[in-house]
C-alpha cells in the first residue's frame, strides 16, 4: 500500500520536482513513524496521496503557465469563478479525450452524423417555409384568388360548399382594381410555356405574361432597360417587347449589354428586348426565364370574361392591415362576380379571397412531409445520444474515485456537474464542426441526385389534399435558397448544446450522487445498482425510437411499392414521348393538320419505330383538359347529382395501338373519321359506366366543351376503351372522351412514339424528321414514359429512401448501443460467470441469466414502441398510398428484424463471456 | 519613493512565514509541517513546492540544491531562503492585516 502510494505520486508529480517532492514525502513518512507510529504514518500518506491526486491537474496546469497567473489554491473552495474554472475543464477534456483516440473518434463520427443530418433537414425547411421571402415588403404581399365552388376544378373528389382557389381573366381583373381601395400595387401573372427563335437554337423557354407593375410590385427594378408600359400590357397592337432574365441573358445573349434593343422570336413573332431582370429573379412561379406582356402574347384573352388564367398579386397600403384588406376583397368578389355574369349551369356565385403571401408558401402536404423528416431525423439524434451517453457513463465509471475524492475535500457537485458537462460540450463541438461538413455534403448530393424540380410540385400526392394557389412557385423560390446559413448554424449549435446537456446529464448525475465512501471501495462494488436501472430505461426508449422509425420507412417503402403495381392503363415500354406546339402566328388549322400528317408519316417509317400517334395529354402527367358534356335532345349537361365535368383528349387514330389501350366495345377512330364526316369520340369505361349506366354507350350522342365538339351535331359514340390514368398514379380515372384530331384541331399536341430503339437513338431521329419540316419549331419535354411515370412516383420514392435510410441508421446504432452495453453489463459479471461455470453450470444456462435481462428490455421496447408507432404513424397517413397507417404486416415485421437484431447484438458478447477460463477470471479479481 | 514590494495570495504568506519561523534551512516538507501546525491547514508537499517556486520567479526567495541523505533514499534536498523583496512583501502584508484587524481583535475571536 505504501509502495503504491509512494508511485501514485511519483507519476503525479512533474519530472523536475519529483527528486525533492518525493524525497519530502519519504523523510516525513520515516519521522511520522518514529514519532507518532506506523498506522498514523500510513494515514498520512494516504491522505496526502489524495491530496496530490486531486491538486495534480490545476498543478500541472499551473506550473505550465507559469508565474502571469496567480498561484492555485491548493485546496478546492467555492466561489473560483466558474467561467475561468470551464475553460480549464475544456482544456483538460481535450487532452483527456486526445488520449482516448477511439473513443473520441467513434463519439465524434456518431454525433457528426446526427447533428449533420439534423441540420441539413433543417436547411430545407427553412428555406421553403421559414426565411423571408426575397422581395420588399414581403409581408405586404398578398395573393387575390377567385374562389370556384370545388367541383369545378377537382370533380372526382369535389365537396358541396367548398371552394377551391382559382385564377382571374383579364375583364375581372380590371374590374377588380378599378374597385378596390386596399392595395397601392396591383398586378397580374401567368406562367406560360414559350418558344423563343430566331437568334439560334429554337428554344422552349419558361415564362410568364404579365402586366405592368411585375415585377415593380415586389420590389424588383430590371438591370437593364425599363419594365413594361401601360399600352404594351393593354393595348392590342402595340409594338412587342419582352423581358429577359438573368439565366438567359448569360447564356444564351453572351451577357452583352446591347441586347436590350435586340429583337427576338417568341412563339414565332418578333419582340424587342426592353429589358433584362437582376439575377436570382425567376418570377413567382419560381423557373421564369421569358416575361412578356398580355397584349402582346394573348390578345385575343382582353376581352374573354370567362377565360381564367391569371393570378393577382398585390401590395397592400401601409396602413391597412391584412384583416381588412382579406374582408374588402371577399366583398369586391361577389362585386365582380355579378359584373361578368357566366353562362350558369345551376353553380353557385364565385368569390374572392386574398392571403398573404407567406401564408401562401407551402401546400400542406409539403409542410406534412417536412415535420415527418425533422421528426424522424430528431429521433436519429436521440438514439446517437443514448449511444453516447452509454460511452461517456461507462468512462466516467472509472473515474468515480477521482470524482469521490473531490467531493471528498470539499468541491461542490456543481463543479463535479460542469466538468461532466464541459466533456459533453467537447465532444458535442467536435460533433458539430463534422455535423456542418455532413450537411454540406447531403446537400451538394441531394442537388446533384434531384431531377428537375418541377417534377416535386406537379402531382398531389393525397387526392384531395386542398392546393393553395402559388404555393408550387412559392416552394419553387424557397427550394431555391437552400444553403447553409446563419440560420443554420444557430441550429446546429443549439442542437449541438442540446446534445451537450443529454449526453453529460447522466454521468454527471450518477456520479454526483455516490457517496464517497463507496467509490473508495474496491473496484467492482455494487454501488452500481441504481447505475444499471438507467441503463436499462435508455435503451428501451433507444429500442422504442428505433421501432417507431422502422415503421415509418416500412409503410413508405410498402407505399412505393403498391405505387409501382398499379396499372396506369397503358404499356410504357419502349414508349417515348415529345411535346410539339405549332406557334399560331404560323400555323393555321389547317397548316397545322397538315404538319401533324407529315410528322406521323415520317416517325412512323423511321427503321425501328412500330407506330407513332399523337394525343393531346401524357398519362400520369396532372391531368388534362376538363370540360362539360352536354346531351341531346336539350343539351343538358349531365345530371343526377353527379358533376358533368369530363376529361376531352384529342387523338390520331394511332393512339390506342401505340399506347397499348384496350378497345373493349365498338371501334377506333380512323382516318376515314375526318373533317366534313360525322364527328365522332371514344368513351373511356368510367364514362360509359357513369354517363349511361344500364345502356350500351355505342351510338349514343354527345356534346362536349366549347369548339366544334361543342357545337352543331353532337358527336357519335363509337368505341369504348379501356380506362388510363392521366393526373397521378394514385388517382382514380374519371371520365373521359376522345375526339380525333382531325375533326378537332389542337396546336399543341403529344407525340407518342412506340419502338426499339434507344432514347439516345430515337430522340435525335425525331428531331431530325421534326426539323426537316419546320426548322423553326423546339420541342420539349422529351422523354421516355418509364421516366414519365418514375416522376409521378418521385415524391413518394424519395420519401421512403429517406426514411429507410434513417431507419438503417438508427438500427445499426441502436445495434451497437445494445453490443456495448452488454459487453459491460458482461465483464462486470465476469467473476460471478467464472464461478457459476466453475461450480458446473453449463454454458446455456449462463448465457440464458446473462440475456434474460436484455430480453426483457427488449421486449418492452418493443411493445412500447410499436404502441406509440400506432399513434405516430397516423401523422404519416397522407403520405401513404394502398397502405394503412397501422398495417399490421408491415409491424410485426419490422418488430420482428427489430427484436432479432436486438437479441443477436446481446447475444454476441454474452457468448463470449461464457468461454472465459473461470480461473483466469477469478484470478484478474 | 519607498522600495517596491509584491502584493501576496494568502498561502503565499503562510509560506512566506513558515520560511521566515525555520531560516534559510527550510524546504518543502518542513514548511508543510510548520503551516500544519501553526496555522491548521493540511496541504500537500507539491502544492508547497508550487507555490515556493512561483515566489521565486516573482524574485521573493530563493532556492538551492542540498546535499543527499540516506533517508530520502539518495535523494537531494531543495532549502528556500527568503530575499528582501520577499521580506518587504510581507512586512506589507502583515501591516495591511493588522492594521484591519485594530480596535476589533476581541470581536475577532469571538466569531464563531
Amino acid at each position: 500500500m505504501t509502495r503504491l502510494a509512494l508511485l501514485v505520486i511519483r507519476m503525479a508529480t512533474p519530472r523536475r520536482e519529483r527528486e525533492w517532492v518525493v524525497g519530502d514525502t519519504v523523510e516525513e513518512l520515516a519521522r511520522l513513524r518514529d514519532a507518532s507510529g506506523e498506522r498514523a504514518a500510513r494515514r498520512w500518506l494516504q491522505r496526502e496521496m489524495w491530496r496530490v491526486l486531486a491538486q495534480a491537474p490545476r498543478h500541472r496546469l499551473a506550473v505550465w503557465r507559469g508565474p502571469a497567473v496567480a498561484a492555485p489554491e491548493p485546496t478546492t473552495r467555492k466561489g473560483d469563478g466558474p467561467v475561468r474554472d470551464f475553460f480549464q475543464d475544456l482544456r483538460y477534456t481535450l487532452r483527456l479525450l486526445g488520449r482516448a483516440p477511439a473513443f473520441t473518434a467513434i463519439a465524434v463520427a456518431t454525433l457528426a452524423l446526427g447533428i449533420g443530418a439534423n441540420t441539413a433537414i433543417f436547411a430545407v425547411v427553412n428555406a421553403v417555409m421559414l426565411k423571408p421571402l426575397p422581395f420588399a415588403d414581403a409581408e405586404r404581399l398578398m395573393l387575390v384568388h377567385i374562389l370556384v365552388p370545388e367541383r369545378l376544378t377537382a370533380p372526382e373528389t369535389a365537396r358541396a360548399g367548398v371552394y377551391s382557389e382559382s385564377v382571374w381573366s383579364y375583364p375581372k381583373y380590371r374590374t377588380f382594381t378599378a374597385s378596390q381601395q386596399v392595395f397601392d400595387e396591383i398586378a397580374f401573372f401567368s406562367g406560360r410555356d414559350l418558344d423563343l427563335s430566331g437568334d439560334g437554337e429554337p428554344q422552349r423557354v419558361r415564362g410568364e405574361v404579365v402586366s405592368e407593375r411585375y415585377p415593380s410590385v415586389l420590389g424588383v427594378a430590371p438591370l437593364l432597360g425599363r419594365p413594361f408600359t401601360w399600352d404594351e400590357v393593354h393595348e392590342a397592337g402595340t409594338p412587342r417587347a419582352a423581358m429577359i432574365g438573368h439565366g438567359l441573358w448569360t447564356r444564351r445573349f453572351g451577357g452583352d449589354p446591347a441586347v436590350v434593343g435586340r429583337t427576338i422570336r417568341v412563339n414565332a413573332r418578333p419582340y424587342t428586348v426592353i429589358g433584362v431582370l437582376p439575377r436570382g429573379f425567376r418570377g413567382l412561379i419560381g423557373n421564369a426565364d421569358l416575361w412578356v406582356p398580355l397584349a402582346a402574347l394573348e390578345p385575343g384573352q382582353l376581352t374573354q370574361q370567362q377565360s381564367h388564367s391569371y393570378t393577382i398579386v398585390a401590395r397592400r397600403k401601409h396602413d391597412v392591415p391584412e384583416q381588412i384588406a382579406a374582408s374588402a376583397v371577399e366583398v369586391l368578389g361577389g362585386q365582380v362576380d355579378a359584373a361578368h355574369p357566366r353562362r350558369d349551369i345551376g353553380m353557385p356565385e364565385w368569390k374572392a379571397r386574398a392571403n398573404s403571401m407567406y401564408a401562401s408558401r407551402v401546400d400542406a402536404d409539403v409542410r406534412r412531409a417536412a415535420l415527418v423528416l425533422l421528426g424522424a431525423v430528431g429521433f436519429v439524434l436521440l438514439i446517437a445520444c443514448v449511444n453516447l451517453t452509454n460511452l461517456v457513463a461507462a468512462k466516467a465509471m472509472t473515474r468515480r474515485r477521482e470524482v469521490a475524492v473531490r467531493v471528498a475535500i470539499g468541491a461542490s457537485r456543481g463543479r463535479i456537474i460542469r466538468q461532466f458537462f464541459s466533456e459533453g460540450v467537447a465532444l458535442s463541438a467536435l460533433g458539430a464542426a463534422g455535423g456542418l461538413l455532413v450537411a454540406f455534403a447531403l446537400l451538394g448530393a441531394a442537388a446533384a441526385v434531384l431531377p428537375e424540380p418541377d417534377v416535386f410540385f406537379r402531382s398531389a400526392v393525397a387526392p384531395g389534399t386542398p392546393r393553395i394557389s402559388g404555393a408550387s412557385g412559392l416552394t419553387r423560390i424557397g427550394a431555391s435558397m437552400i444553403g447553409l446559413d446563419a440560420m443554420t448554424f444557430v441550429f446546429t449549435a443549439g442542437v449541438a448544446l442540446l446534445t451537450a446537456m443529454l449526453v453529460s446529464l447522466l454521468p454527471a448525475a450518477q456520479a454526483s450522487l455516490l457517496r464517497p465512501v463507496d467509490a473508495l471501495k474496491k473496484e467492482k462494488a455494487e454501488g452500481g445498482a441504481r447505475w444499471i436501472d438507467a441503463r436499462a430505461v435508455l435503451m428501451t426508449i433507444q429500442i422504442a425510437l428505433a421501432l417507431i422509425l422502422l415503421a415509418g420507412a416500412g409503410l413508405m417503402i410498402r407505399s412505393a411499392e403498391r405505387l409501382r403495381e398499379t396499372g396506369i392503363g397503358v404499356d410504357p415500354t419502349g414508349l417515348f414521348t415529345v411535346r410539339i406546339d405549332l406557334p399560331g402566328a404560323s400555323y393555321d388549322s389547317n397548316r397545322g393538320q397538315q404538319f401533324f400528317a407529315q410528322l406521323l408519316e415520317r416517325v412512323s417509317a423511321l427503321p425501328g419505330v412500330r407506330s407513332a400517334a399523337l394525343g393531346l395529354c401524357p398519362p400520369v402527367s396532372g391531368g388534362c383538359n376538363t370540360t362539360i358534356a352536354w346531351f341531346p335532345p336539350a343539351k343538358e349537361p349531365f345530371r343526377d347529382g353527379r358533376d358533368p365535368s369530363i376529361g376531352i383528349h384529342t387523338i390520331t387514330p394511332g393512339f390506342v395501338g401505340t399506347l397499348g389501350v384496350k378497345l373493349l366495345r365498338g371501334r377506333n377512330i380512323t382516318d376515314q373519321d375526318r373533317a366534313g364526316q360525322p364527328k365522332v369520340l371514344l368513351v373511356n369505361e368510367t364514362a360509359a359506366r357513369r354517363l349511361w349506366p344500364n345502356d350500351d354507350p355505342i351510338g349514343k350522342r354527345m356534346w362536349a366543351g366549347q369548339g366544334s365538339v361543342g357545337s352543331g351535331d353532337p358527336s357519335e359514340v363509337v368505341g369504348v376503351v379501356s380506362d388510363v390514368r392521366y393526373r397521378a398514379i394514385e388517382t382514380v380515372p374519371g371520365p373521359d372522351v376522345y375526339v380525333a384530331l382531325a375533326q378537332s384541331y389542337q396546336a399543341r399536341m403529344r407525340l407518342f412514339v412506340r419502338s426499339s430503339l434507344e432514347p439516345g437513338t430515337l430522340a435525335p431521329a425525331i428531331t431530325r424528321e421534326v426539323r426537316a419540316i419546320d426548322a423553326n419549331l423546339p420541342l420539349s419535354e422529351v422523354k421516355t414514359m418509364d421516366d414519365r411515370v418514375a416522376d409521378a412516383m418521385w415524391r413518394t420514392r424519395i420519401g421512403a429512401w429517406l426514411l429507410a435510410s434513417f431507419a438503417a441508421l438508427a438500427l445499426l446504432l441502436t445495434a451497437i448501443g445494445i453490443f456495448g452495453v452488454m459487453a459491460q453489463a458482461v465483464a462486470h459479471r465476469t467473476a460471478e460467470i467464472g464461478i457459476r461455470m466453475a461450480l458446473g453450470a453449463q454454458a446455456r444456462d449462463v448465457l440464458g441469466l446473462v440475456l434474460r435481462r436484455a430480453a426483457i428490455v427488449t421486449a418492452a421496447g418493443l411493445v412500447i414502441g410499436a404502441g406509440s408507432a400506432l399513434l405516430i404513424t397516423r401523422l404519416l397517413a397522407a403520405l401513404l398510398y394502398g397502405v394503412e397507417p397501422g398495417d399490421p404486416l408491415t409491424f410485426v415485421s419490422v418488430a420482428v428484424l427489430l427484436g432479432v437484431i436486438a437479441l443477436v447484438a446481446g447475444y454476441i458478447p454474452a457468448r463470449r463471456a461464457t468461454r472465459v477460463d473461470a480461473i483466469a477470471a477469478l484470478r484478474a479479481e | 519613493m519607498s522600495a517596491p514590494s509584491v502584493t501576496l495570495g494568502d498561502f503565499e504568506q503562510l509560506v512566506l512565514l513558515a520560511l521566515v519561523r525555520l531560516g534559510p534551512d527550510a524546504y518543502g516538507a518542513t514548511v508543510r509541517r510548520e503551516i500544519e501546525e501553526h496555522a491548521g491547514r493540511e496541504v500537500s508537499i507539491s502544492a508547497v513546492y508550487t507555490t515556493l517556486e512561483r515566489l521565486e520567479q516573482k524574485g521573493l526567495v530563493r532556492s538551492r540544491i542540498g546535499d543527499p541523505t540516506p533517508e530520502r533514499g539518495g535523494r537531494r534536498r531543495r532549502h528556500f531562503e527568503l530575499l528582501p523583496l520577499g521580506a518587504r512583501s510581507l512586512r506589507d502584508a502583515y501591516r495591511a492585516l493588522v492594521g484591519m484587524a485594530a480596535g476589533i481583535e476581541r470581536r475577532l475571536k469571538t466569531f464563531s
